[in-house]
């Protein structure tokens, strides 16, 4: 029920008596504590808006470089660039800080920046043919951190996370090749490890935002976000019959990466309990380190087994998300949760079942009960869980 | 000023500091390097999605393991040092080390080991690469084509690409005359 009906029924309800003043007041203080923060959506207009302006502009500038390339002297290749990233921190700077007035606008601009830095590098390797590799990334990701602290902006934040996942992702692999470990498999194994370990990063580094130090706090719920779904997608990727092969030796030198990633999720978690004293993303991440550990390593005791129990830690972890998402008011992962169930039951019908049956209706027939199904349950049960968990929230 | 827009300075002259920093390095090597020409010994068609390059495998990624100076074997991922001499085809490796030569030793170039096998190594210098203009002919396309890349040295064996030579002419030379 939209907000401006719930008000006119509290109106109706108070004239006709059946509400007084302090009990509407009461009703009225409940509704506010339940109902998600009312959205200034021209002010989400704005910013989406601006963003889609900020991407154009830089589209054209790179288009109108791409177009007259050959044209372009060096040292007026390079002083645009300059000029252009100064120009876009200065100006987003100056529209959403001193003397501000224009946040949406600003950030925008700001964001703009961050992504120009990254085409930056790449004119300047393209000048002094300089190879691609992860270190790129890397840099670029370092230096764009320091605008998330200072904007707190979740558009810079998802930014900066694209870049350190696909940074992760691409050292993890040139790690690999470099060492012959470039089957399929082994690959698959080696990301799906570092997924997890990944998951356990990012909810070491909520736990150190929800410690309520000011910069970090912003990041925090945006990161809880990120993480519960990594650990999914580590699980997930293993949980394929046909995925594991029953020779697969699984090498100490495979699991590296993830283990890098892995120590410093450690960290990060043992400062988010010691330190923030955030004991629920403490314990959150090192269940994602364990969730996604355990079928890795069983993979190199018992390959032929692996996909079961990784069906079962997988089932068993999507009932914890929604159990812990309903108790510890986080409804992200209720969804969450029972978003991977349906992927999960989906999954598995057509994977084991569907290829078996004759009829090709049949199979069509399944998969709509199995929807159908779903859509009953959730109807039932998700709002009371969301309920709860909004509820339950600190 | 405030401190709020000091940070944000900071943040800025950062990521323009290291980028006025790469420029620099690499406008170093290409004034004060030593001028090396490498044997290119195969070539891939354009690439478009990386903007439009060459890709270039130099001879001397390949090295066989008897060329070693060092009586401890090399490991994928591991500094080494290709000492160059002047051959008939352009320069070509005289041994490799894992110990830095000293500055007045002969010109070597500084690469990472990719991979070892049983007879040779596979090294990467980050010389991969040689972009050229959009719509510029692929010299690959010729037979018998002989392509040298031209790199600048610095002491400490890093190298800056300056030029491809398509038998013995500068690439936008070479490409204008097609």
């Amino acid at each position: 029920m939209h907000r401006d009906e719930l008000r006119r029924a509290l109106d109706e309800l108070e004239a006709d008596g059946t509400l007084d003043a302090a009990r509407r007041a009461r009703v009225e203080e409940r509704l506010v504590r339940e109902l998600p923060p009312a959205r200034d959506r021209a002010s989400t207009v704005a910013g989406i808006v601006a963003t889609v302006g900020v991407l154009l502009i830089a589209t054209g500038v790179i288009h109108f470089v791409a177009t007259h390339w050959d044209d372009i002297p060096k040292a007026a290749k390079l002083g645009g660039v300059f000029a252009l990233l100064l120009g876009f921190h200065h100006s987003g700077y100056r529209l959403a800080e001193e003397p501000g007035g224009w946040p949406r606008v600003g950030v925008a601009l700001t964001a703009g920046g961050v992504l120009l830095f990254g085409a930056a590098l790449g004119l300047v390797s393209q000048l002094y043919h300089l190879e691609s590799t992860p270190d790129g990334l890397l840099l670029w990701w370092a230096t764009s951190v320091p605008f998330v602290l200072l904007t707190r902006s979740r558009l810079i934040l998802t930014i900066v996370l694209a870049l350190f996942t696909i940074w992760a992702v691409w050292a993890a692999v040139d790690w690999l090749d470099g060492r012959d470990l470039d089957r399929d498999l082994e690959v698959l194994v080696a990301l799906s490890a570092l997924a997890a370990a990944y998951a356990g990063l990012l909810a070491g580094l909520a736990g150190l935002g929800g410690g309520g130090r000011r910069a970090w706090s912003a990041a925090a719920p945006w990161l809880r976000s990120f993480a519960a779904p990594a650990a999914f997608l580590s699980l997930y990727a293993l949980s394929f019959h046909d995925v594991v092969e029953e020779d697969f030796v699984l090498g100490g030198t495979l699991l590296v990466p993830a283990a890098a990633m892995a120590a410093a999720a450690v960290a990060a978690l043992a400062a988010a309990r010691t330190i923030a004293g955030a004991r629920h993303d403490a314990a959150d991440g090192a269940a994602f380190l364990v969730l996604g550990g355990v079928p890795v390593l069983l993979l190199g005791v018992a390959p032929a087994a692996a996909w079961i129990v990784v069906n079962v830690l997988l089932l068993a972890g999507l009932v914890l998300l929604v159990a812990r998402g309903a108790r510890r008011g986080r409804p992200e992962y209720v969804n969450l949760g029972l978003l991977g169930l349906f992927v999960l039951v989906l999954t598995r019908y057509f994977e084991l079942l569907a290829e078996r049956l004759q009829h090709g209706f049949l199979a069509f027939l399944g998969a709509g009960v199995i929807l159908l199904g779903v859509g009953f349950f959730l109807e039932r049960k998700r709002r009371t869980w969301i309920t709860r968990a909004r509820e339950a929230r600190p | 000023m405030t401190r709020r827009r000091t940070l944000f300075l900071g943040a800025v002259l950062l990521q323009a500091g290291l980028l006025a920093l790469l420029v620099a390095s690499e406008e170093w090597n290409l004034a004060f390097g030593t001028r090396v020409e490498l044997a290119v010994e195969g070539r891939d068609p354009l690439d478009p999605l990386a903007g439009t390059y060459q890709d270039v495998t130099l001879a001397i990624e390949r090295l066989p393991r008897s060329l070693a100076r060092d009586a401890a074997p090399v490991a994928p991922g591991d500094r080494i040092h290709v000492l160059l001499r002047s051959g008939e085809n352009g320069h070509v490796a005289d041994g490799y080390t894992v110990r830095e030569p000293s500055p007045e030793s002969d010109l070597h170039l500084r690469g990472t080991v990719r991979r070892v096998l049983e007879d040779e190594i596979q090294v990467d210098y980050g010389l991969d690469r040689y972009y050229v203009p959009a719509g510029a002919r692929d010299p690959s396309l010729d037979r018998d084509v002989d392509l040298r890349l031209v790199v600048l040295v610095r002491a400490d064996g890093r190298g800056t690409i300056e030029d491809l030579l398509v038998d013995g002419v500068p690439f936008d030379e070479w490409n204008r005359g097609r």
